[in-house]
């Protein structure tokens, strides 16, 4: 019935037209299909696919009539695409909310995404590429009744593939924002050039539990498990000038689950940002201190969906593919990190920054383990169990987890030359990555990149990696890479590339390549993408969550438009 | 004005709502050991080779229907012998004693806990075998015999194979032997219950009131409730014996048992933890 009355929508609003003017609003649309053909490939570990074609897609439809907003989204996994969950498989309206603002409140029903300071308790979001989607159902209020001041509420359950969520015992989360810009909230402030904010939030989810038990020296226990985890954060936000500065500190009540093996100790998040800017100079540095932090709306979830909870990454995100081939996984269990970035613009005409000026950027990021202690002496056997470790907030534990230096030069020689230049050098624990056991990857990685520009509407691209490293793993570490990429664009409509990943120093000796050839164009709002060759098998990691890409060897093409 | 106002409500029930939304068991507390294993052992009497059926009775003195349920229950016993076990679980605002019934009270911890875990909102009612259907669990008397056939007939994927015998003291041991027959991939628990048939008492019967009622498979107290039998898949041929005991409730006097052995039989139940639904269920009287 709830679908029937979602297409008879739909069909009105099709039938009376497009894009604007449809009952006095506005129906806005966008679409994409990725589609994958895929054989066996024995040298690169591509399994053969069974249905021969596979495809991903993404409708959305909204439409908006002044402050009210209503929409659907109709995905299609038919079959999912290789690297992605076998239970998003089917088709369906995975989403579907309705909007609206009215004096000093919004209230949406329906799906809604929403994320509380950094996220540290509460973040949902979608993340396409990651096959990751937490949407929420239920209600969300944001109300502003005073300038300056912003109180969120909200209450459901996360999405979990096609799962009928309403009838699982899955979590059901409540929660509420509040931030306070102080400068706008204080007529005293307005005109003070130090800006302040602080915010403070807080998280429910209520999951009933069912009865645990566990064997201790041969003896029969039951674990009483909590039914409501609560969590709350608070934080605040200052600039002054060039400077800024920001802090938010989490703490999350006992949350016994899959992923910490069930530990009752309570759990904390601190996440500190710091920056300077001004034209020509931009200096950010960053600290992150977690403490079994995973918080789930299911306490037996282990994979990416479900999450309650976000805990940023500190490390650089890559854009090239060798760079991102040793990809850092926030580690929710415990970890402790710092990163700083400078970027600095060599200005124009003098002996560095030469006619056109020259951009460099340094990145620095260091993630330890944090610091556990075995419980002191008056705690006892069963505290051991189920506290499982003290720590000292402030000392870094002896493992490094991950390290990077890297070191980029923009440079443009000519009107028609762009060039970057990109060195990094990175200490890999294969224990982030779930592999224990194997000694650390050390890898040096150089990237050059250079555009030229032909003629007015026509441009050729040129890339070159190269990934050095003695570590060979099986797998996934295979000692040293190479890639080349050739690309030319046609007035930004028209593109072909084509692109070879060298495997050459692998430890079976194989000499393995992963060439790959693809072509696409451009016509108004839509984009058609055809490519051919081979994926290898990895890691995709966005913003510290990560997921495994298999190997592929054949077609691949995607079709987005939007109206 | 209105806007502060909304403003200082929305902080209030924001730190309200944080104060009493998180749970807090204290270390002491987390892992409570749990009574009810035993090395001791008895021999086995009773072996097991059919798919059997549990049908729970929910059942209350002051519930006029339910009489009626019980003898759809006992026709359907003489309709499946040995393969159809009936338990009368005596729970929800029916079952509350008052000085009409004389006080006597058949309710158990757990079965109030099933009322509520299985959405059974009043009497009659009824489950068989813990098949969620529709999204429910409750079946109504009505609709007991056509469910207990269509039950009878899945898979037969585990044996239980049992002996129970009083140790004159105050304890029931029972033995079981749980024999695996195909593999199973889901974890599963296990339950051991005492019921007592032949306790004459008060029963609301219609608009009648029945004073000398036969109440029969009425679960009593001191069960064992959900405990761990195995935690992830288990192969086919796989054999996990388990001895546990149940202690026997005393009257005030601390000498004769408040349940009267000669009548009570052991009922044991193993369901799928993930679905609750029963896998196979078996019952014996005492040695």
């Amino acid at each position: 019935m709830k679908r029937l009355i979602i297409l008879i929508s739909l069909w009105i609003f099709a039938s009376q037209g497009y894009s604007q003017g449809i009952l006095g609003g506005k129906v806005t649309g966008s679409f994409q299909m990725d589609m994958q053909v895929s054989r066996e490939d024995t040298i690169i570990g591509s399994q053969d696919v069974a249905e021969r074609f596979l495809s991903n897609s993404y409708t959305t439809i909204l439409y908006t009539n002044g402050a009210f907003t209503a929409g659907v989204r109709f995905e299609a996994y038919l079959n999912p695409i290789l690297g992605f969950d076998a239970q998003y498989k089917g088709a369906g309206f995975a989403n579907r909310f309705a909007s609206y603002k009215k004096d000093f409140l919004e209230i949406t029903v329906g799906n809604y995404y929403e994320q509380f300071g950094n996220g540290l308790i509460f973040r949902s979001y979608q993340e396409q590429n990651l096959g990751l989607d937490n949407a929420m159902d239920g209600i969300r209020i944001v109300a502003r009744p005073l300038s300056g001041l912003t109180v969120k509420g909200i209450i459901g359950k996360q999405r979990y593939y096609w799962e009928d969520i309403w009838q699982t015992d899955n979590g059901l989360i409540r929660g509420g924002d509040l931030d306070l810009a102080l400068n706008d909230l204080f007529p005293f402030m307005a005109n003070m050039t130090t800006q302040i904010s602080i915010g403070g939030s807080f998280i429910s989810v209520y999951e009933k539990a069912n009865p645990k038990y566990i064997t201790v020296n041969d003896t029969l226990y039951q674990m009483n498990l909590p039914e409501n985890i609560g969590a709350g954060a608070f934080r605040f936000d200052l600039s002054h000038n060039a400077f800024n500065l920001s802090a938010e500190y989490a703490r999350k009540g006992q949350d016994p689950n899959a992923i910490n093996k069930d530990n009752f100790r309570n759990g904390e998040a601190l996440f500190l940002t710091a920056g300077y800017s001004q034209k020509g100079l931009g200096i950010s540095v960053a600290a992150k201190r977690i403490d079994n932090m995973s918080f789930k709306s299911r306490r037996n979830e282990t994979g990416n969906m479900l999450a309650v909870n976000y805990l940023p990454a500190i490390t650089r995100q890559h854009a090239y593919s060798l760079m991102a081939m040793y990809p850092y996984a926030t580690q929710v269990d415990g970890e402790m990190g710092l990163q700083a970035d400078v970027m600095y613009k060599i200005k124009k005409n003098t002996w560095l920054g030469g006619k056109y000026g020259t951009d460099i950027k340094f990145n620095y990021s260091r993630i330890h383990s944090i610091d556990k202690q075995t419980l002191n002496n008056n705690t006892s056997y069963m505290e051991n169990i189920t506290m499982q470790y003290e720590s000292d907030f402030f000392k870094v534990g002896d493992d490094l987890y991950f390290e990077e230096i890297n070191f980029e030069v923009g440079k443009k020689f000519s009107p028609d030359l762009k060039t970057t230049f990109m060195y990094s050098y990175q200490t890999f624990n294969p224990i982030a990555s779930g592999h224990e056991g194997y000694p650390f990857v050390y890898a040096n990685i150089f990237v050059a990149d250079g555009t030229y520009r032909i003629a007015q509407t026509s441009s050729l691209r040129a890339e070159l990696q190269l990934l050095l490293t003695e570590a060979n793993y099986g797998d996934w570490a295979t000692g040293n890479w190479l890639q080349a990429t050739l690309e030319y664009n046609l007035g930004g409509k028209w593109f072909a590339a084509v692109s070879d990943q060298w495997n050459y120093g692998n430890e079976t000796g194989d000499k393995t390549h992963y060439y790959n050839a693809s072509i696409g164009c451009t016509f108004g709002t839509t984009r058609v993408q055809i490519s051919y060759g081979k994926q290898r098998k990895g890691i995709m990691c966005i913003g510290g969550v990560c997921r495994e890409v298999p190997a592929s060897n054949g077609l691949f093409a995607t079709i987005t438009s939007s109206f | 004005m209105k806007r502060t106002f909304f403003s200082l409500f929305a902080v209030v029930i924001t730190s309200l709502a944080f104060i009493v939304s998180c749970d807090n068991i204290d270390e002491k507390e987390i892992l409570t050991p749990i009574i009810g294993e035993t090395t001791q052992s008895v021999p086995i009497t009773t072996t097991d080779t059919v798919q059997k059926v549990l049908l729970e009775d929910i059942t209350g003195w002051s519930c006029t229907n339910c009489p009626a349920a019980a003898r759809e229950a006992a026709n359907l016993l003489l309709q499946y012998p040995g393969t159809l076990v009936v338990m009368a679980v005596h729970a929800t605002a029916f079952a509350k004693p008052s000085q009409t019934n004389h006080n006597v009270d058949f309710r158990t911890e757990y079965g109030e806990q099933w009322v509520e875990d299985f959405g059974i909102s009043g009497c009659p009612s009824g489950l068989v075998n813990r098949v969620k259907e529709g999204g429910v669990f409750p079946v109504q008397y009505a609709d007991w015999a056509t469910k207990v056939a269509e039950r009878m007939q899945r898979e037969h994927v585990l044996d239980i194979n049992l002996g129970a015998k009083y140790d004159g003291d105050n304890k029931i041991v029972v033995s079981i032997e749980n024999k695996v027959l195909k593999e199973i991939d889901f974890p599963m628990l296990i339950n051991v219950v005492v019921l007592e048939s032949k306790i004459i008492g008060v029963q609301r019967d219609g608009t009648e009131k029945d004073t000398a009622y036969e109440f029969n498979h009425v679960l009593r107290t001191n069960g064992l409730i959900d405990f761990p039998l195995t935690y992830d898949k288990t192969d086919a041929g796989t054999t996990i014996n388990k001895n546990y005991f149940i202690e026997v409730p005393f009257k005030e006097d601390e000498i004769s048992p408040l349940w009267n052995l000669d009548n009570c039989k052991v009922v044991v139940f193993v369901t799928n933890a993930e679905t609750k639904e029963v896998i196979q269920v078996n019952e014996v009287e005492l040695q």
